[in-house]
């Protein structure tokens, strides 16, 4: 698991790199610091030889022979310093004649092999050889001197560098990793902090939400978007229990009805016209349960955005009227009154469900309402719109119950006295075949004086949604 | 024993009443809460079977209202599975409930079972002397020897024994035994009356004049 880790990855990575990093500076510091090193005792060989190379390269044709070599210091004072200077010195020198014979040397020089010879044009000459780093300088006869020192002190300097480079390097190496560790962890914890979050909403607690600390940051912006869409799942989630809660209520009316008729009906021999009794109600509860699947089936479909309108050119007018006949035995049973003022109007839509529109508002208004209600229909073209309305002069809506009249299972009248309640969904499933013709529905009332109910559509062309 | 039944949906309330006057029961009903509570606070029912979702008034306020009068066992019925219905209507003074859909059995004997509970008598029978009363089987017997009541004969004998030893005046007989669109003849309860003591015995339920009856 440990390799799934963003965290040990992130670190990971980190340290890698950081290795990398480290070790390429400190070679390039380590190698700068010999190359300086190396340099400044070039520098000074070099120097040693300027001085030296004219005491024993005498000028051009015979040698110098006032001049005598350095290790006979009693003839000049000056040598005799260099002479001392040298036996406690680390450099020494060695000296040779064009002829390579060694001429003069320092005390304490090595078994020097005398260098070259070298082509012509070459003034000078620098070798490391074994611990010795050594210099020589040439005249244009070939005689020469050399000048070298022991690099076993800088060798072990550089080496005492090396571990001091690694040591310091593993050091920062450590608190860099300690510090990526800690920062991974910390740009990591709102991640820790989301999952934990999502963990319990998904355990029950759809409450929760993630706490945002920076909300401008990458995470925080993630974060907040989270807890948009979880207010907007608990949302959904609520509805969904109320939907189911409503729809079994809705359910077991019916089921009550038919087991109570079928039970007491069994509990003694009855009389055929008990039994046909018996029978009519379990057909009028099975029926309730038919329409109230069928709603629930159409509000699935909605859900679901399988609602499949069967789009074709047709004219409102045709719709009306045979939403007008339907409701017109129920109409004449009730004792309302129904009037009606039909345009033809063009429309794109299912004929079929904006007929089921206007007979579940003409039912509302007919069954809600005291015998002897006017109801009137009409049906008219606007500007770019259709317009159905359907207005009564009955009891009227209260203006608390307007805005949740579209809202599923919403009654406005709790009981199912006469007959007259359905489950509460007919203008839920209304209003949803209404906007998926683009269109929308509106209602006014007034208490005690009517209710108007507004179908406006978009004439003609009709795009789906 | 009268009841009274309260539900909203027309089929259900009427079958409900159907199967409890066929029970035996003195059969009441209301579709309604105003109507229910009125007649709640009205009569004297020995037991009330409630929906909690009624228009006018729902169930659990009738039952808060009522409760302040009342002491009457009341069975609640409900549409909804969330308990918080069920708990507010037992907290309010329901006695009992039931979720719809239910099994008409369980009612009847859910409402038996409040009925005895609340004449403060656990055990289904009832016995005096050589009479013995099973009132889950709704049988009657004498000397171990069943005999045959009609349902009114039986409601009364069911009645005057819970309240044995007490006297029952005429009015709360009829009170408890005919329900408000019972058919009632002042003599009525003497013919009920007189038909018992032939099946029961002479001495079997005395007539304090001006009071009413009682069995000891």
């Amino acid at each position: 698991m440990l390799h799934k880790s963003i965290r040990w990855r992130i670190q990971l990575w980190h340290g890698v790199l950081l290795s990398c990093l480290m070790a390429g500076m400190l070679t390039t510091f380590f190698l700068y610091e010999r190359s300086e090193r190396l340099r400044t005792i070039d520098d000074q060989l070099t120097s040693l030889a300027t001085v030296l190379l004219p005491r024993f390269a005498p000028p051009r044709g015979e040698p110098d022979l006032d001049r005598p070599p350095p290790d006979e210091p009693d003839r000049h004072p000056e040598n005799r310093a260099d002479s001392s200077e040298f036996a406690k010195s680390p450099y020494y020198y060695v000296a040779w004649s064009p002829r390579r014979e060694i001429v003069a040397k320092s005390p304490a020089a090595p078994a020097v092999p005398i260098p070259g010879p070298v082509s012509r044009g070459t003034t000078r000459l620098i070798r490391a050889r074994g611990d010795f780093r050594e210099l020589a300088m040439f005249t244009p006869e070939q005689s020469g001197v050399l000048v070298g020192v022991s690099t076993a002190p800088l060798t072990a300097q550089l080496h005492r560098l090396a571990g001091e480079l690694i040591a310091a390097g593993l050091v920062l190496l450590s608190f860099g990793l300690a510090g990526g560790w800690f920062v991974a962890g910390h740009a990591l914890r709102p991640i820790g902090e989301i999952s934990a979050t999502a963990d319990q909403i998904a355990g029950g607690e759809r409450s929760k939400r993630i706490p945002i600390e920076e909300a401008d940051s990458e995470l925080g912006r993630l974060a907040t978007v989270l807890n948009r869409t979880f207010d907007r799942l608990e949302k959904a989630f609520e509805q969904q229990v109320r939907f189911t809660a409503d729809a079994s209520h809705e359910l077991r009316t019916p089921v009550s009805v038919i087991l109570t008729q079928v039970q007491l009906a069994l509990t003694r021999e009855r009389s055929g016209a008990e039994y046909r009794e018996t029978i009519a109600i379990c057909q009028r509860a099975a029926e309730r349960m038919r329409v109230l699947v069928n709603s629930l089936l159409d509000l699935a479909r909605i859900d679901s955005g399988e609602f499949d309108l069967t789009l074709e050119d047709c004219d409102l007018a045709k719709v009306a009227s045979g939403a007008l006949d339907m409701v017109a035995p129920l109409a004449h049973q009730k004792g309302a009154c129904l009037r009606s003022s039909i345009e033809s109007v063009p429309v794109r839509g299912d004929a079929l469900k904006l007929g089921q529109v206007l007979v579940n508002i003409l039912q509302n208004a007919i069954q809600h309402n005291a015998a002897g209600v006017e109801i009137s229909l009409t049906v008219q073209r606007g500007q770019d719109k259709a317009f159905l309305r359907v207005s009564d002069n009955g009891v009227g809506i209260p203006g608390e119950a307007l805005p949740q009249l579209f809202e599923r299972f919403y009654r406005v009248d709790k009981s199912r006295a006469g007959g007259a309640g359905g489950a509460g969904l007919g203008l839920a499933i209304s209003k949803a075949i209404v906007e998926a013709h683009s269109g929308a529905i509106t209602v006014e009332s007034t208490l005690g004086a009517g209710t108007v109910f507004l179908v406006s559509l978009p004439i003609g062309s009709f795009t789906s949604s | 024993m009268r009841l009274l039944v309260v539900e909203d949906e027309e089929d259900l309330r009427h079958g409900l009443e159907q199967a409890l006057r066929e029970e035996g029961y003195a059969v009441d009903a209301a579709g309604d809460g105003t109507d229910a509570l009125y007649k709640a606070e009205t009569w004297e029912y020995d037991a009330i079977v409630l929906d909690i979702m009624l228009p006018g008034l729902d169930g659990l306020e009738i039952l808060r209202r009522l409760r302040k009068k009342k002491t009457v066992p009341v069975l609640l019925l409900t549409a909804r599975d969330g308990f918080a219905d069920r708990v507010r209507g037992l907290d309010l003074g329901a006695d009992d409930y039931l979720i719809k859909p239910f099994d008409l059995g369980e009612l009847i004997a859910r409402v038996r079972a409040l009925i005895r509970r609340s004449a403060g008598a656990p055990s289904p029978v009832l016995a005096l002397g050589t009479v013995s009363v099973n009132t889950a089987a709704r049988t009657v017997a004498v000397d171990d020897k069943e005999i045959e009541l009609t349902a009114r004969e039986y409601a009364l004998l069911e009645y005057l024994l819970r309240r044995r030893g007490a006297v029952v005046s005429r009015t709360e007989l009829y009170d408890h035994l005919f329900a408000e669109e019972d058919e009632s003849y002042s003599n009525l309860l003497d013919v009920h009356v007189c038909n018992l003591r032939k099946k029961l015995g002479k001495d079997f339920i005395e007539t304090r004049r001006g009071h009413g009856y009682v069995v000891e």
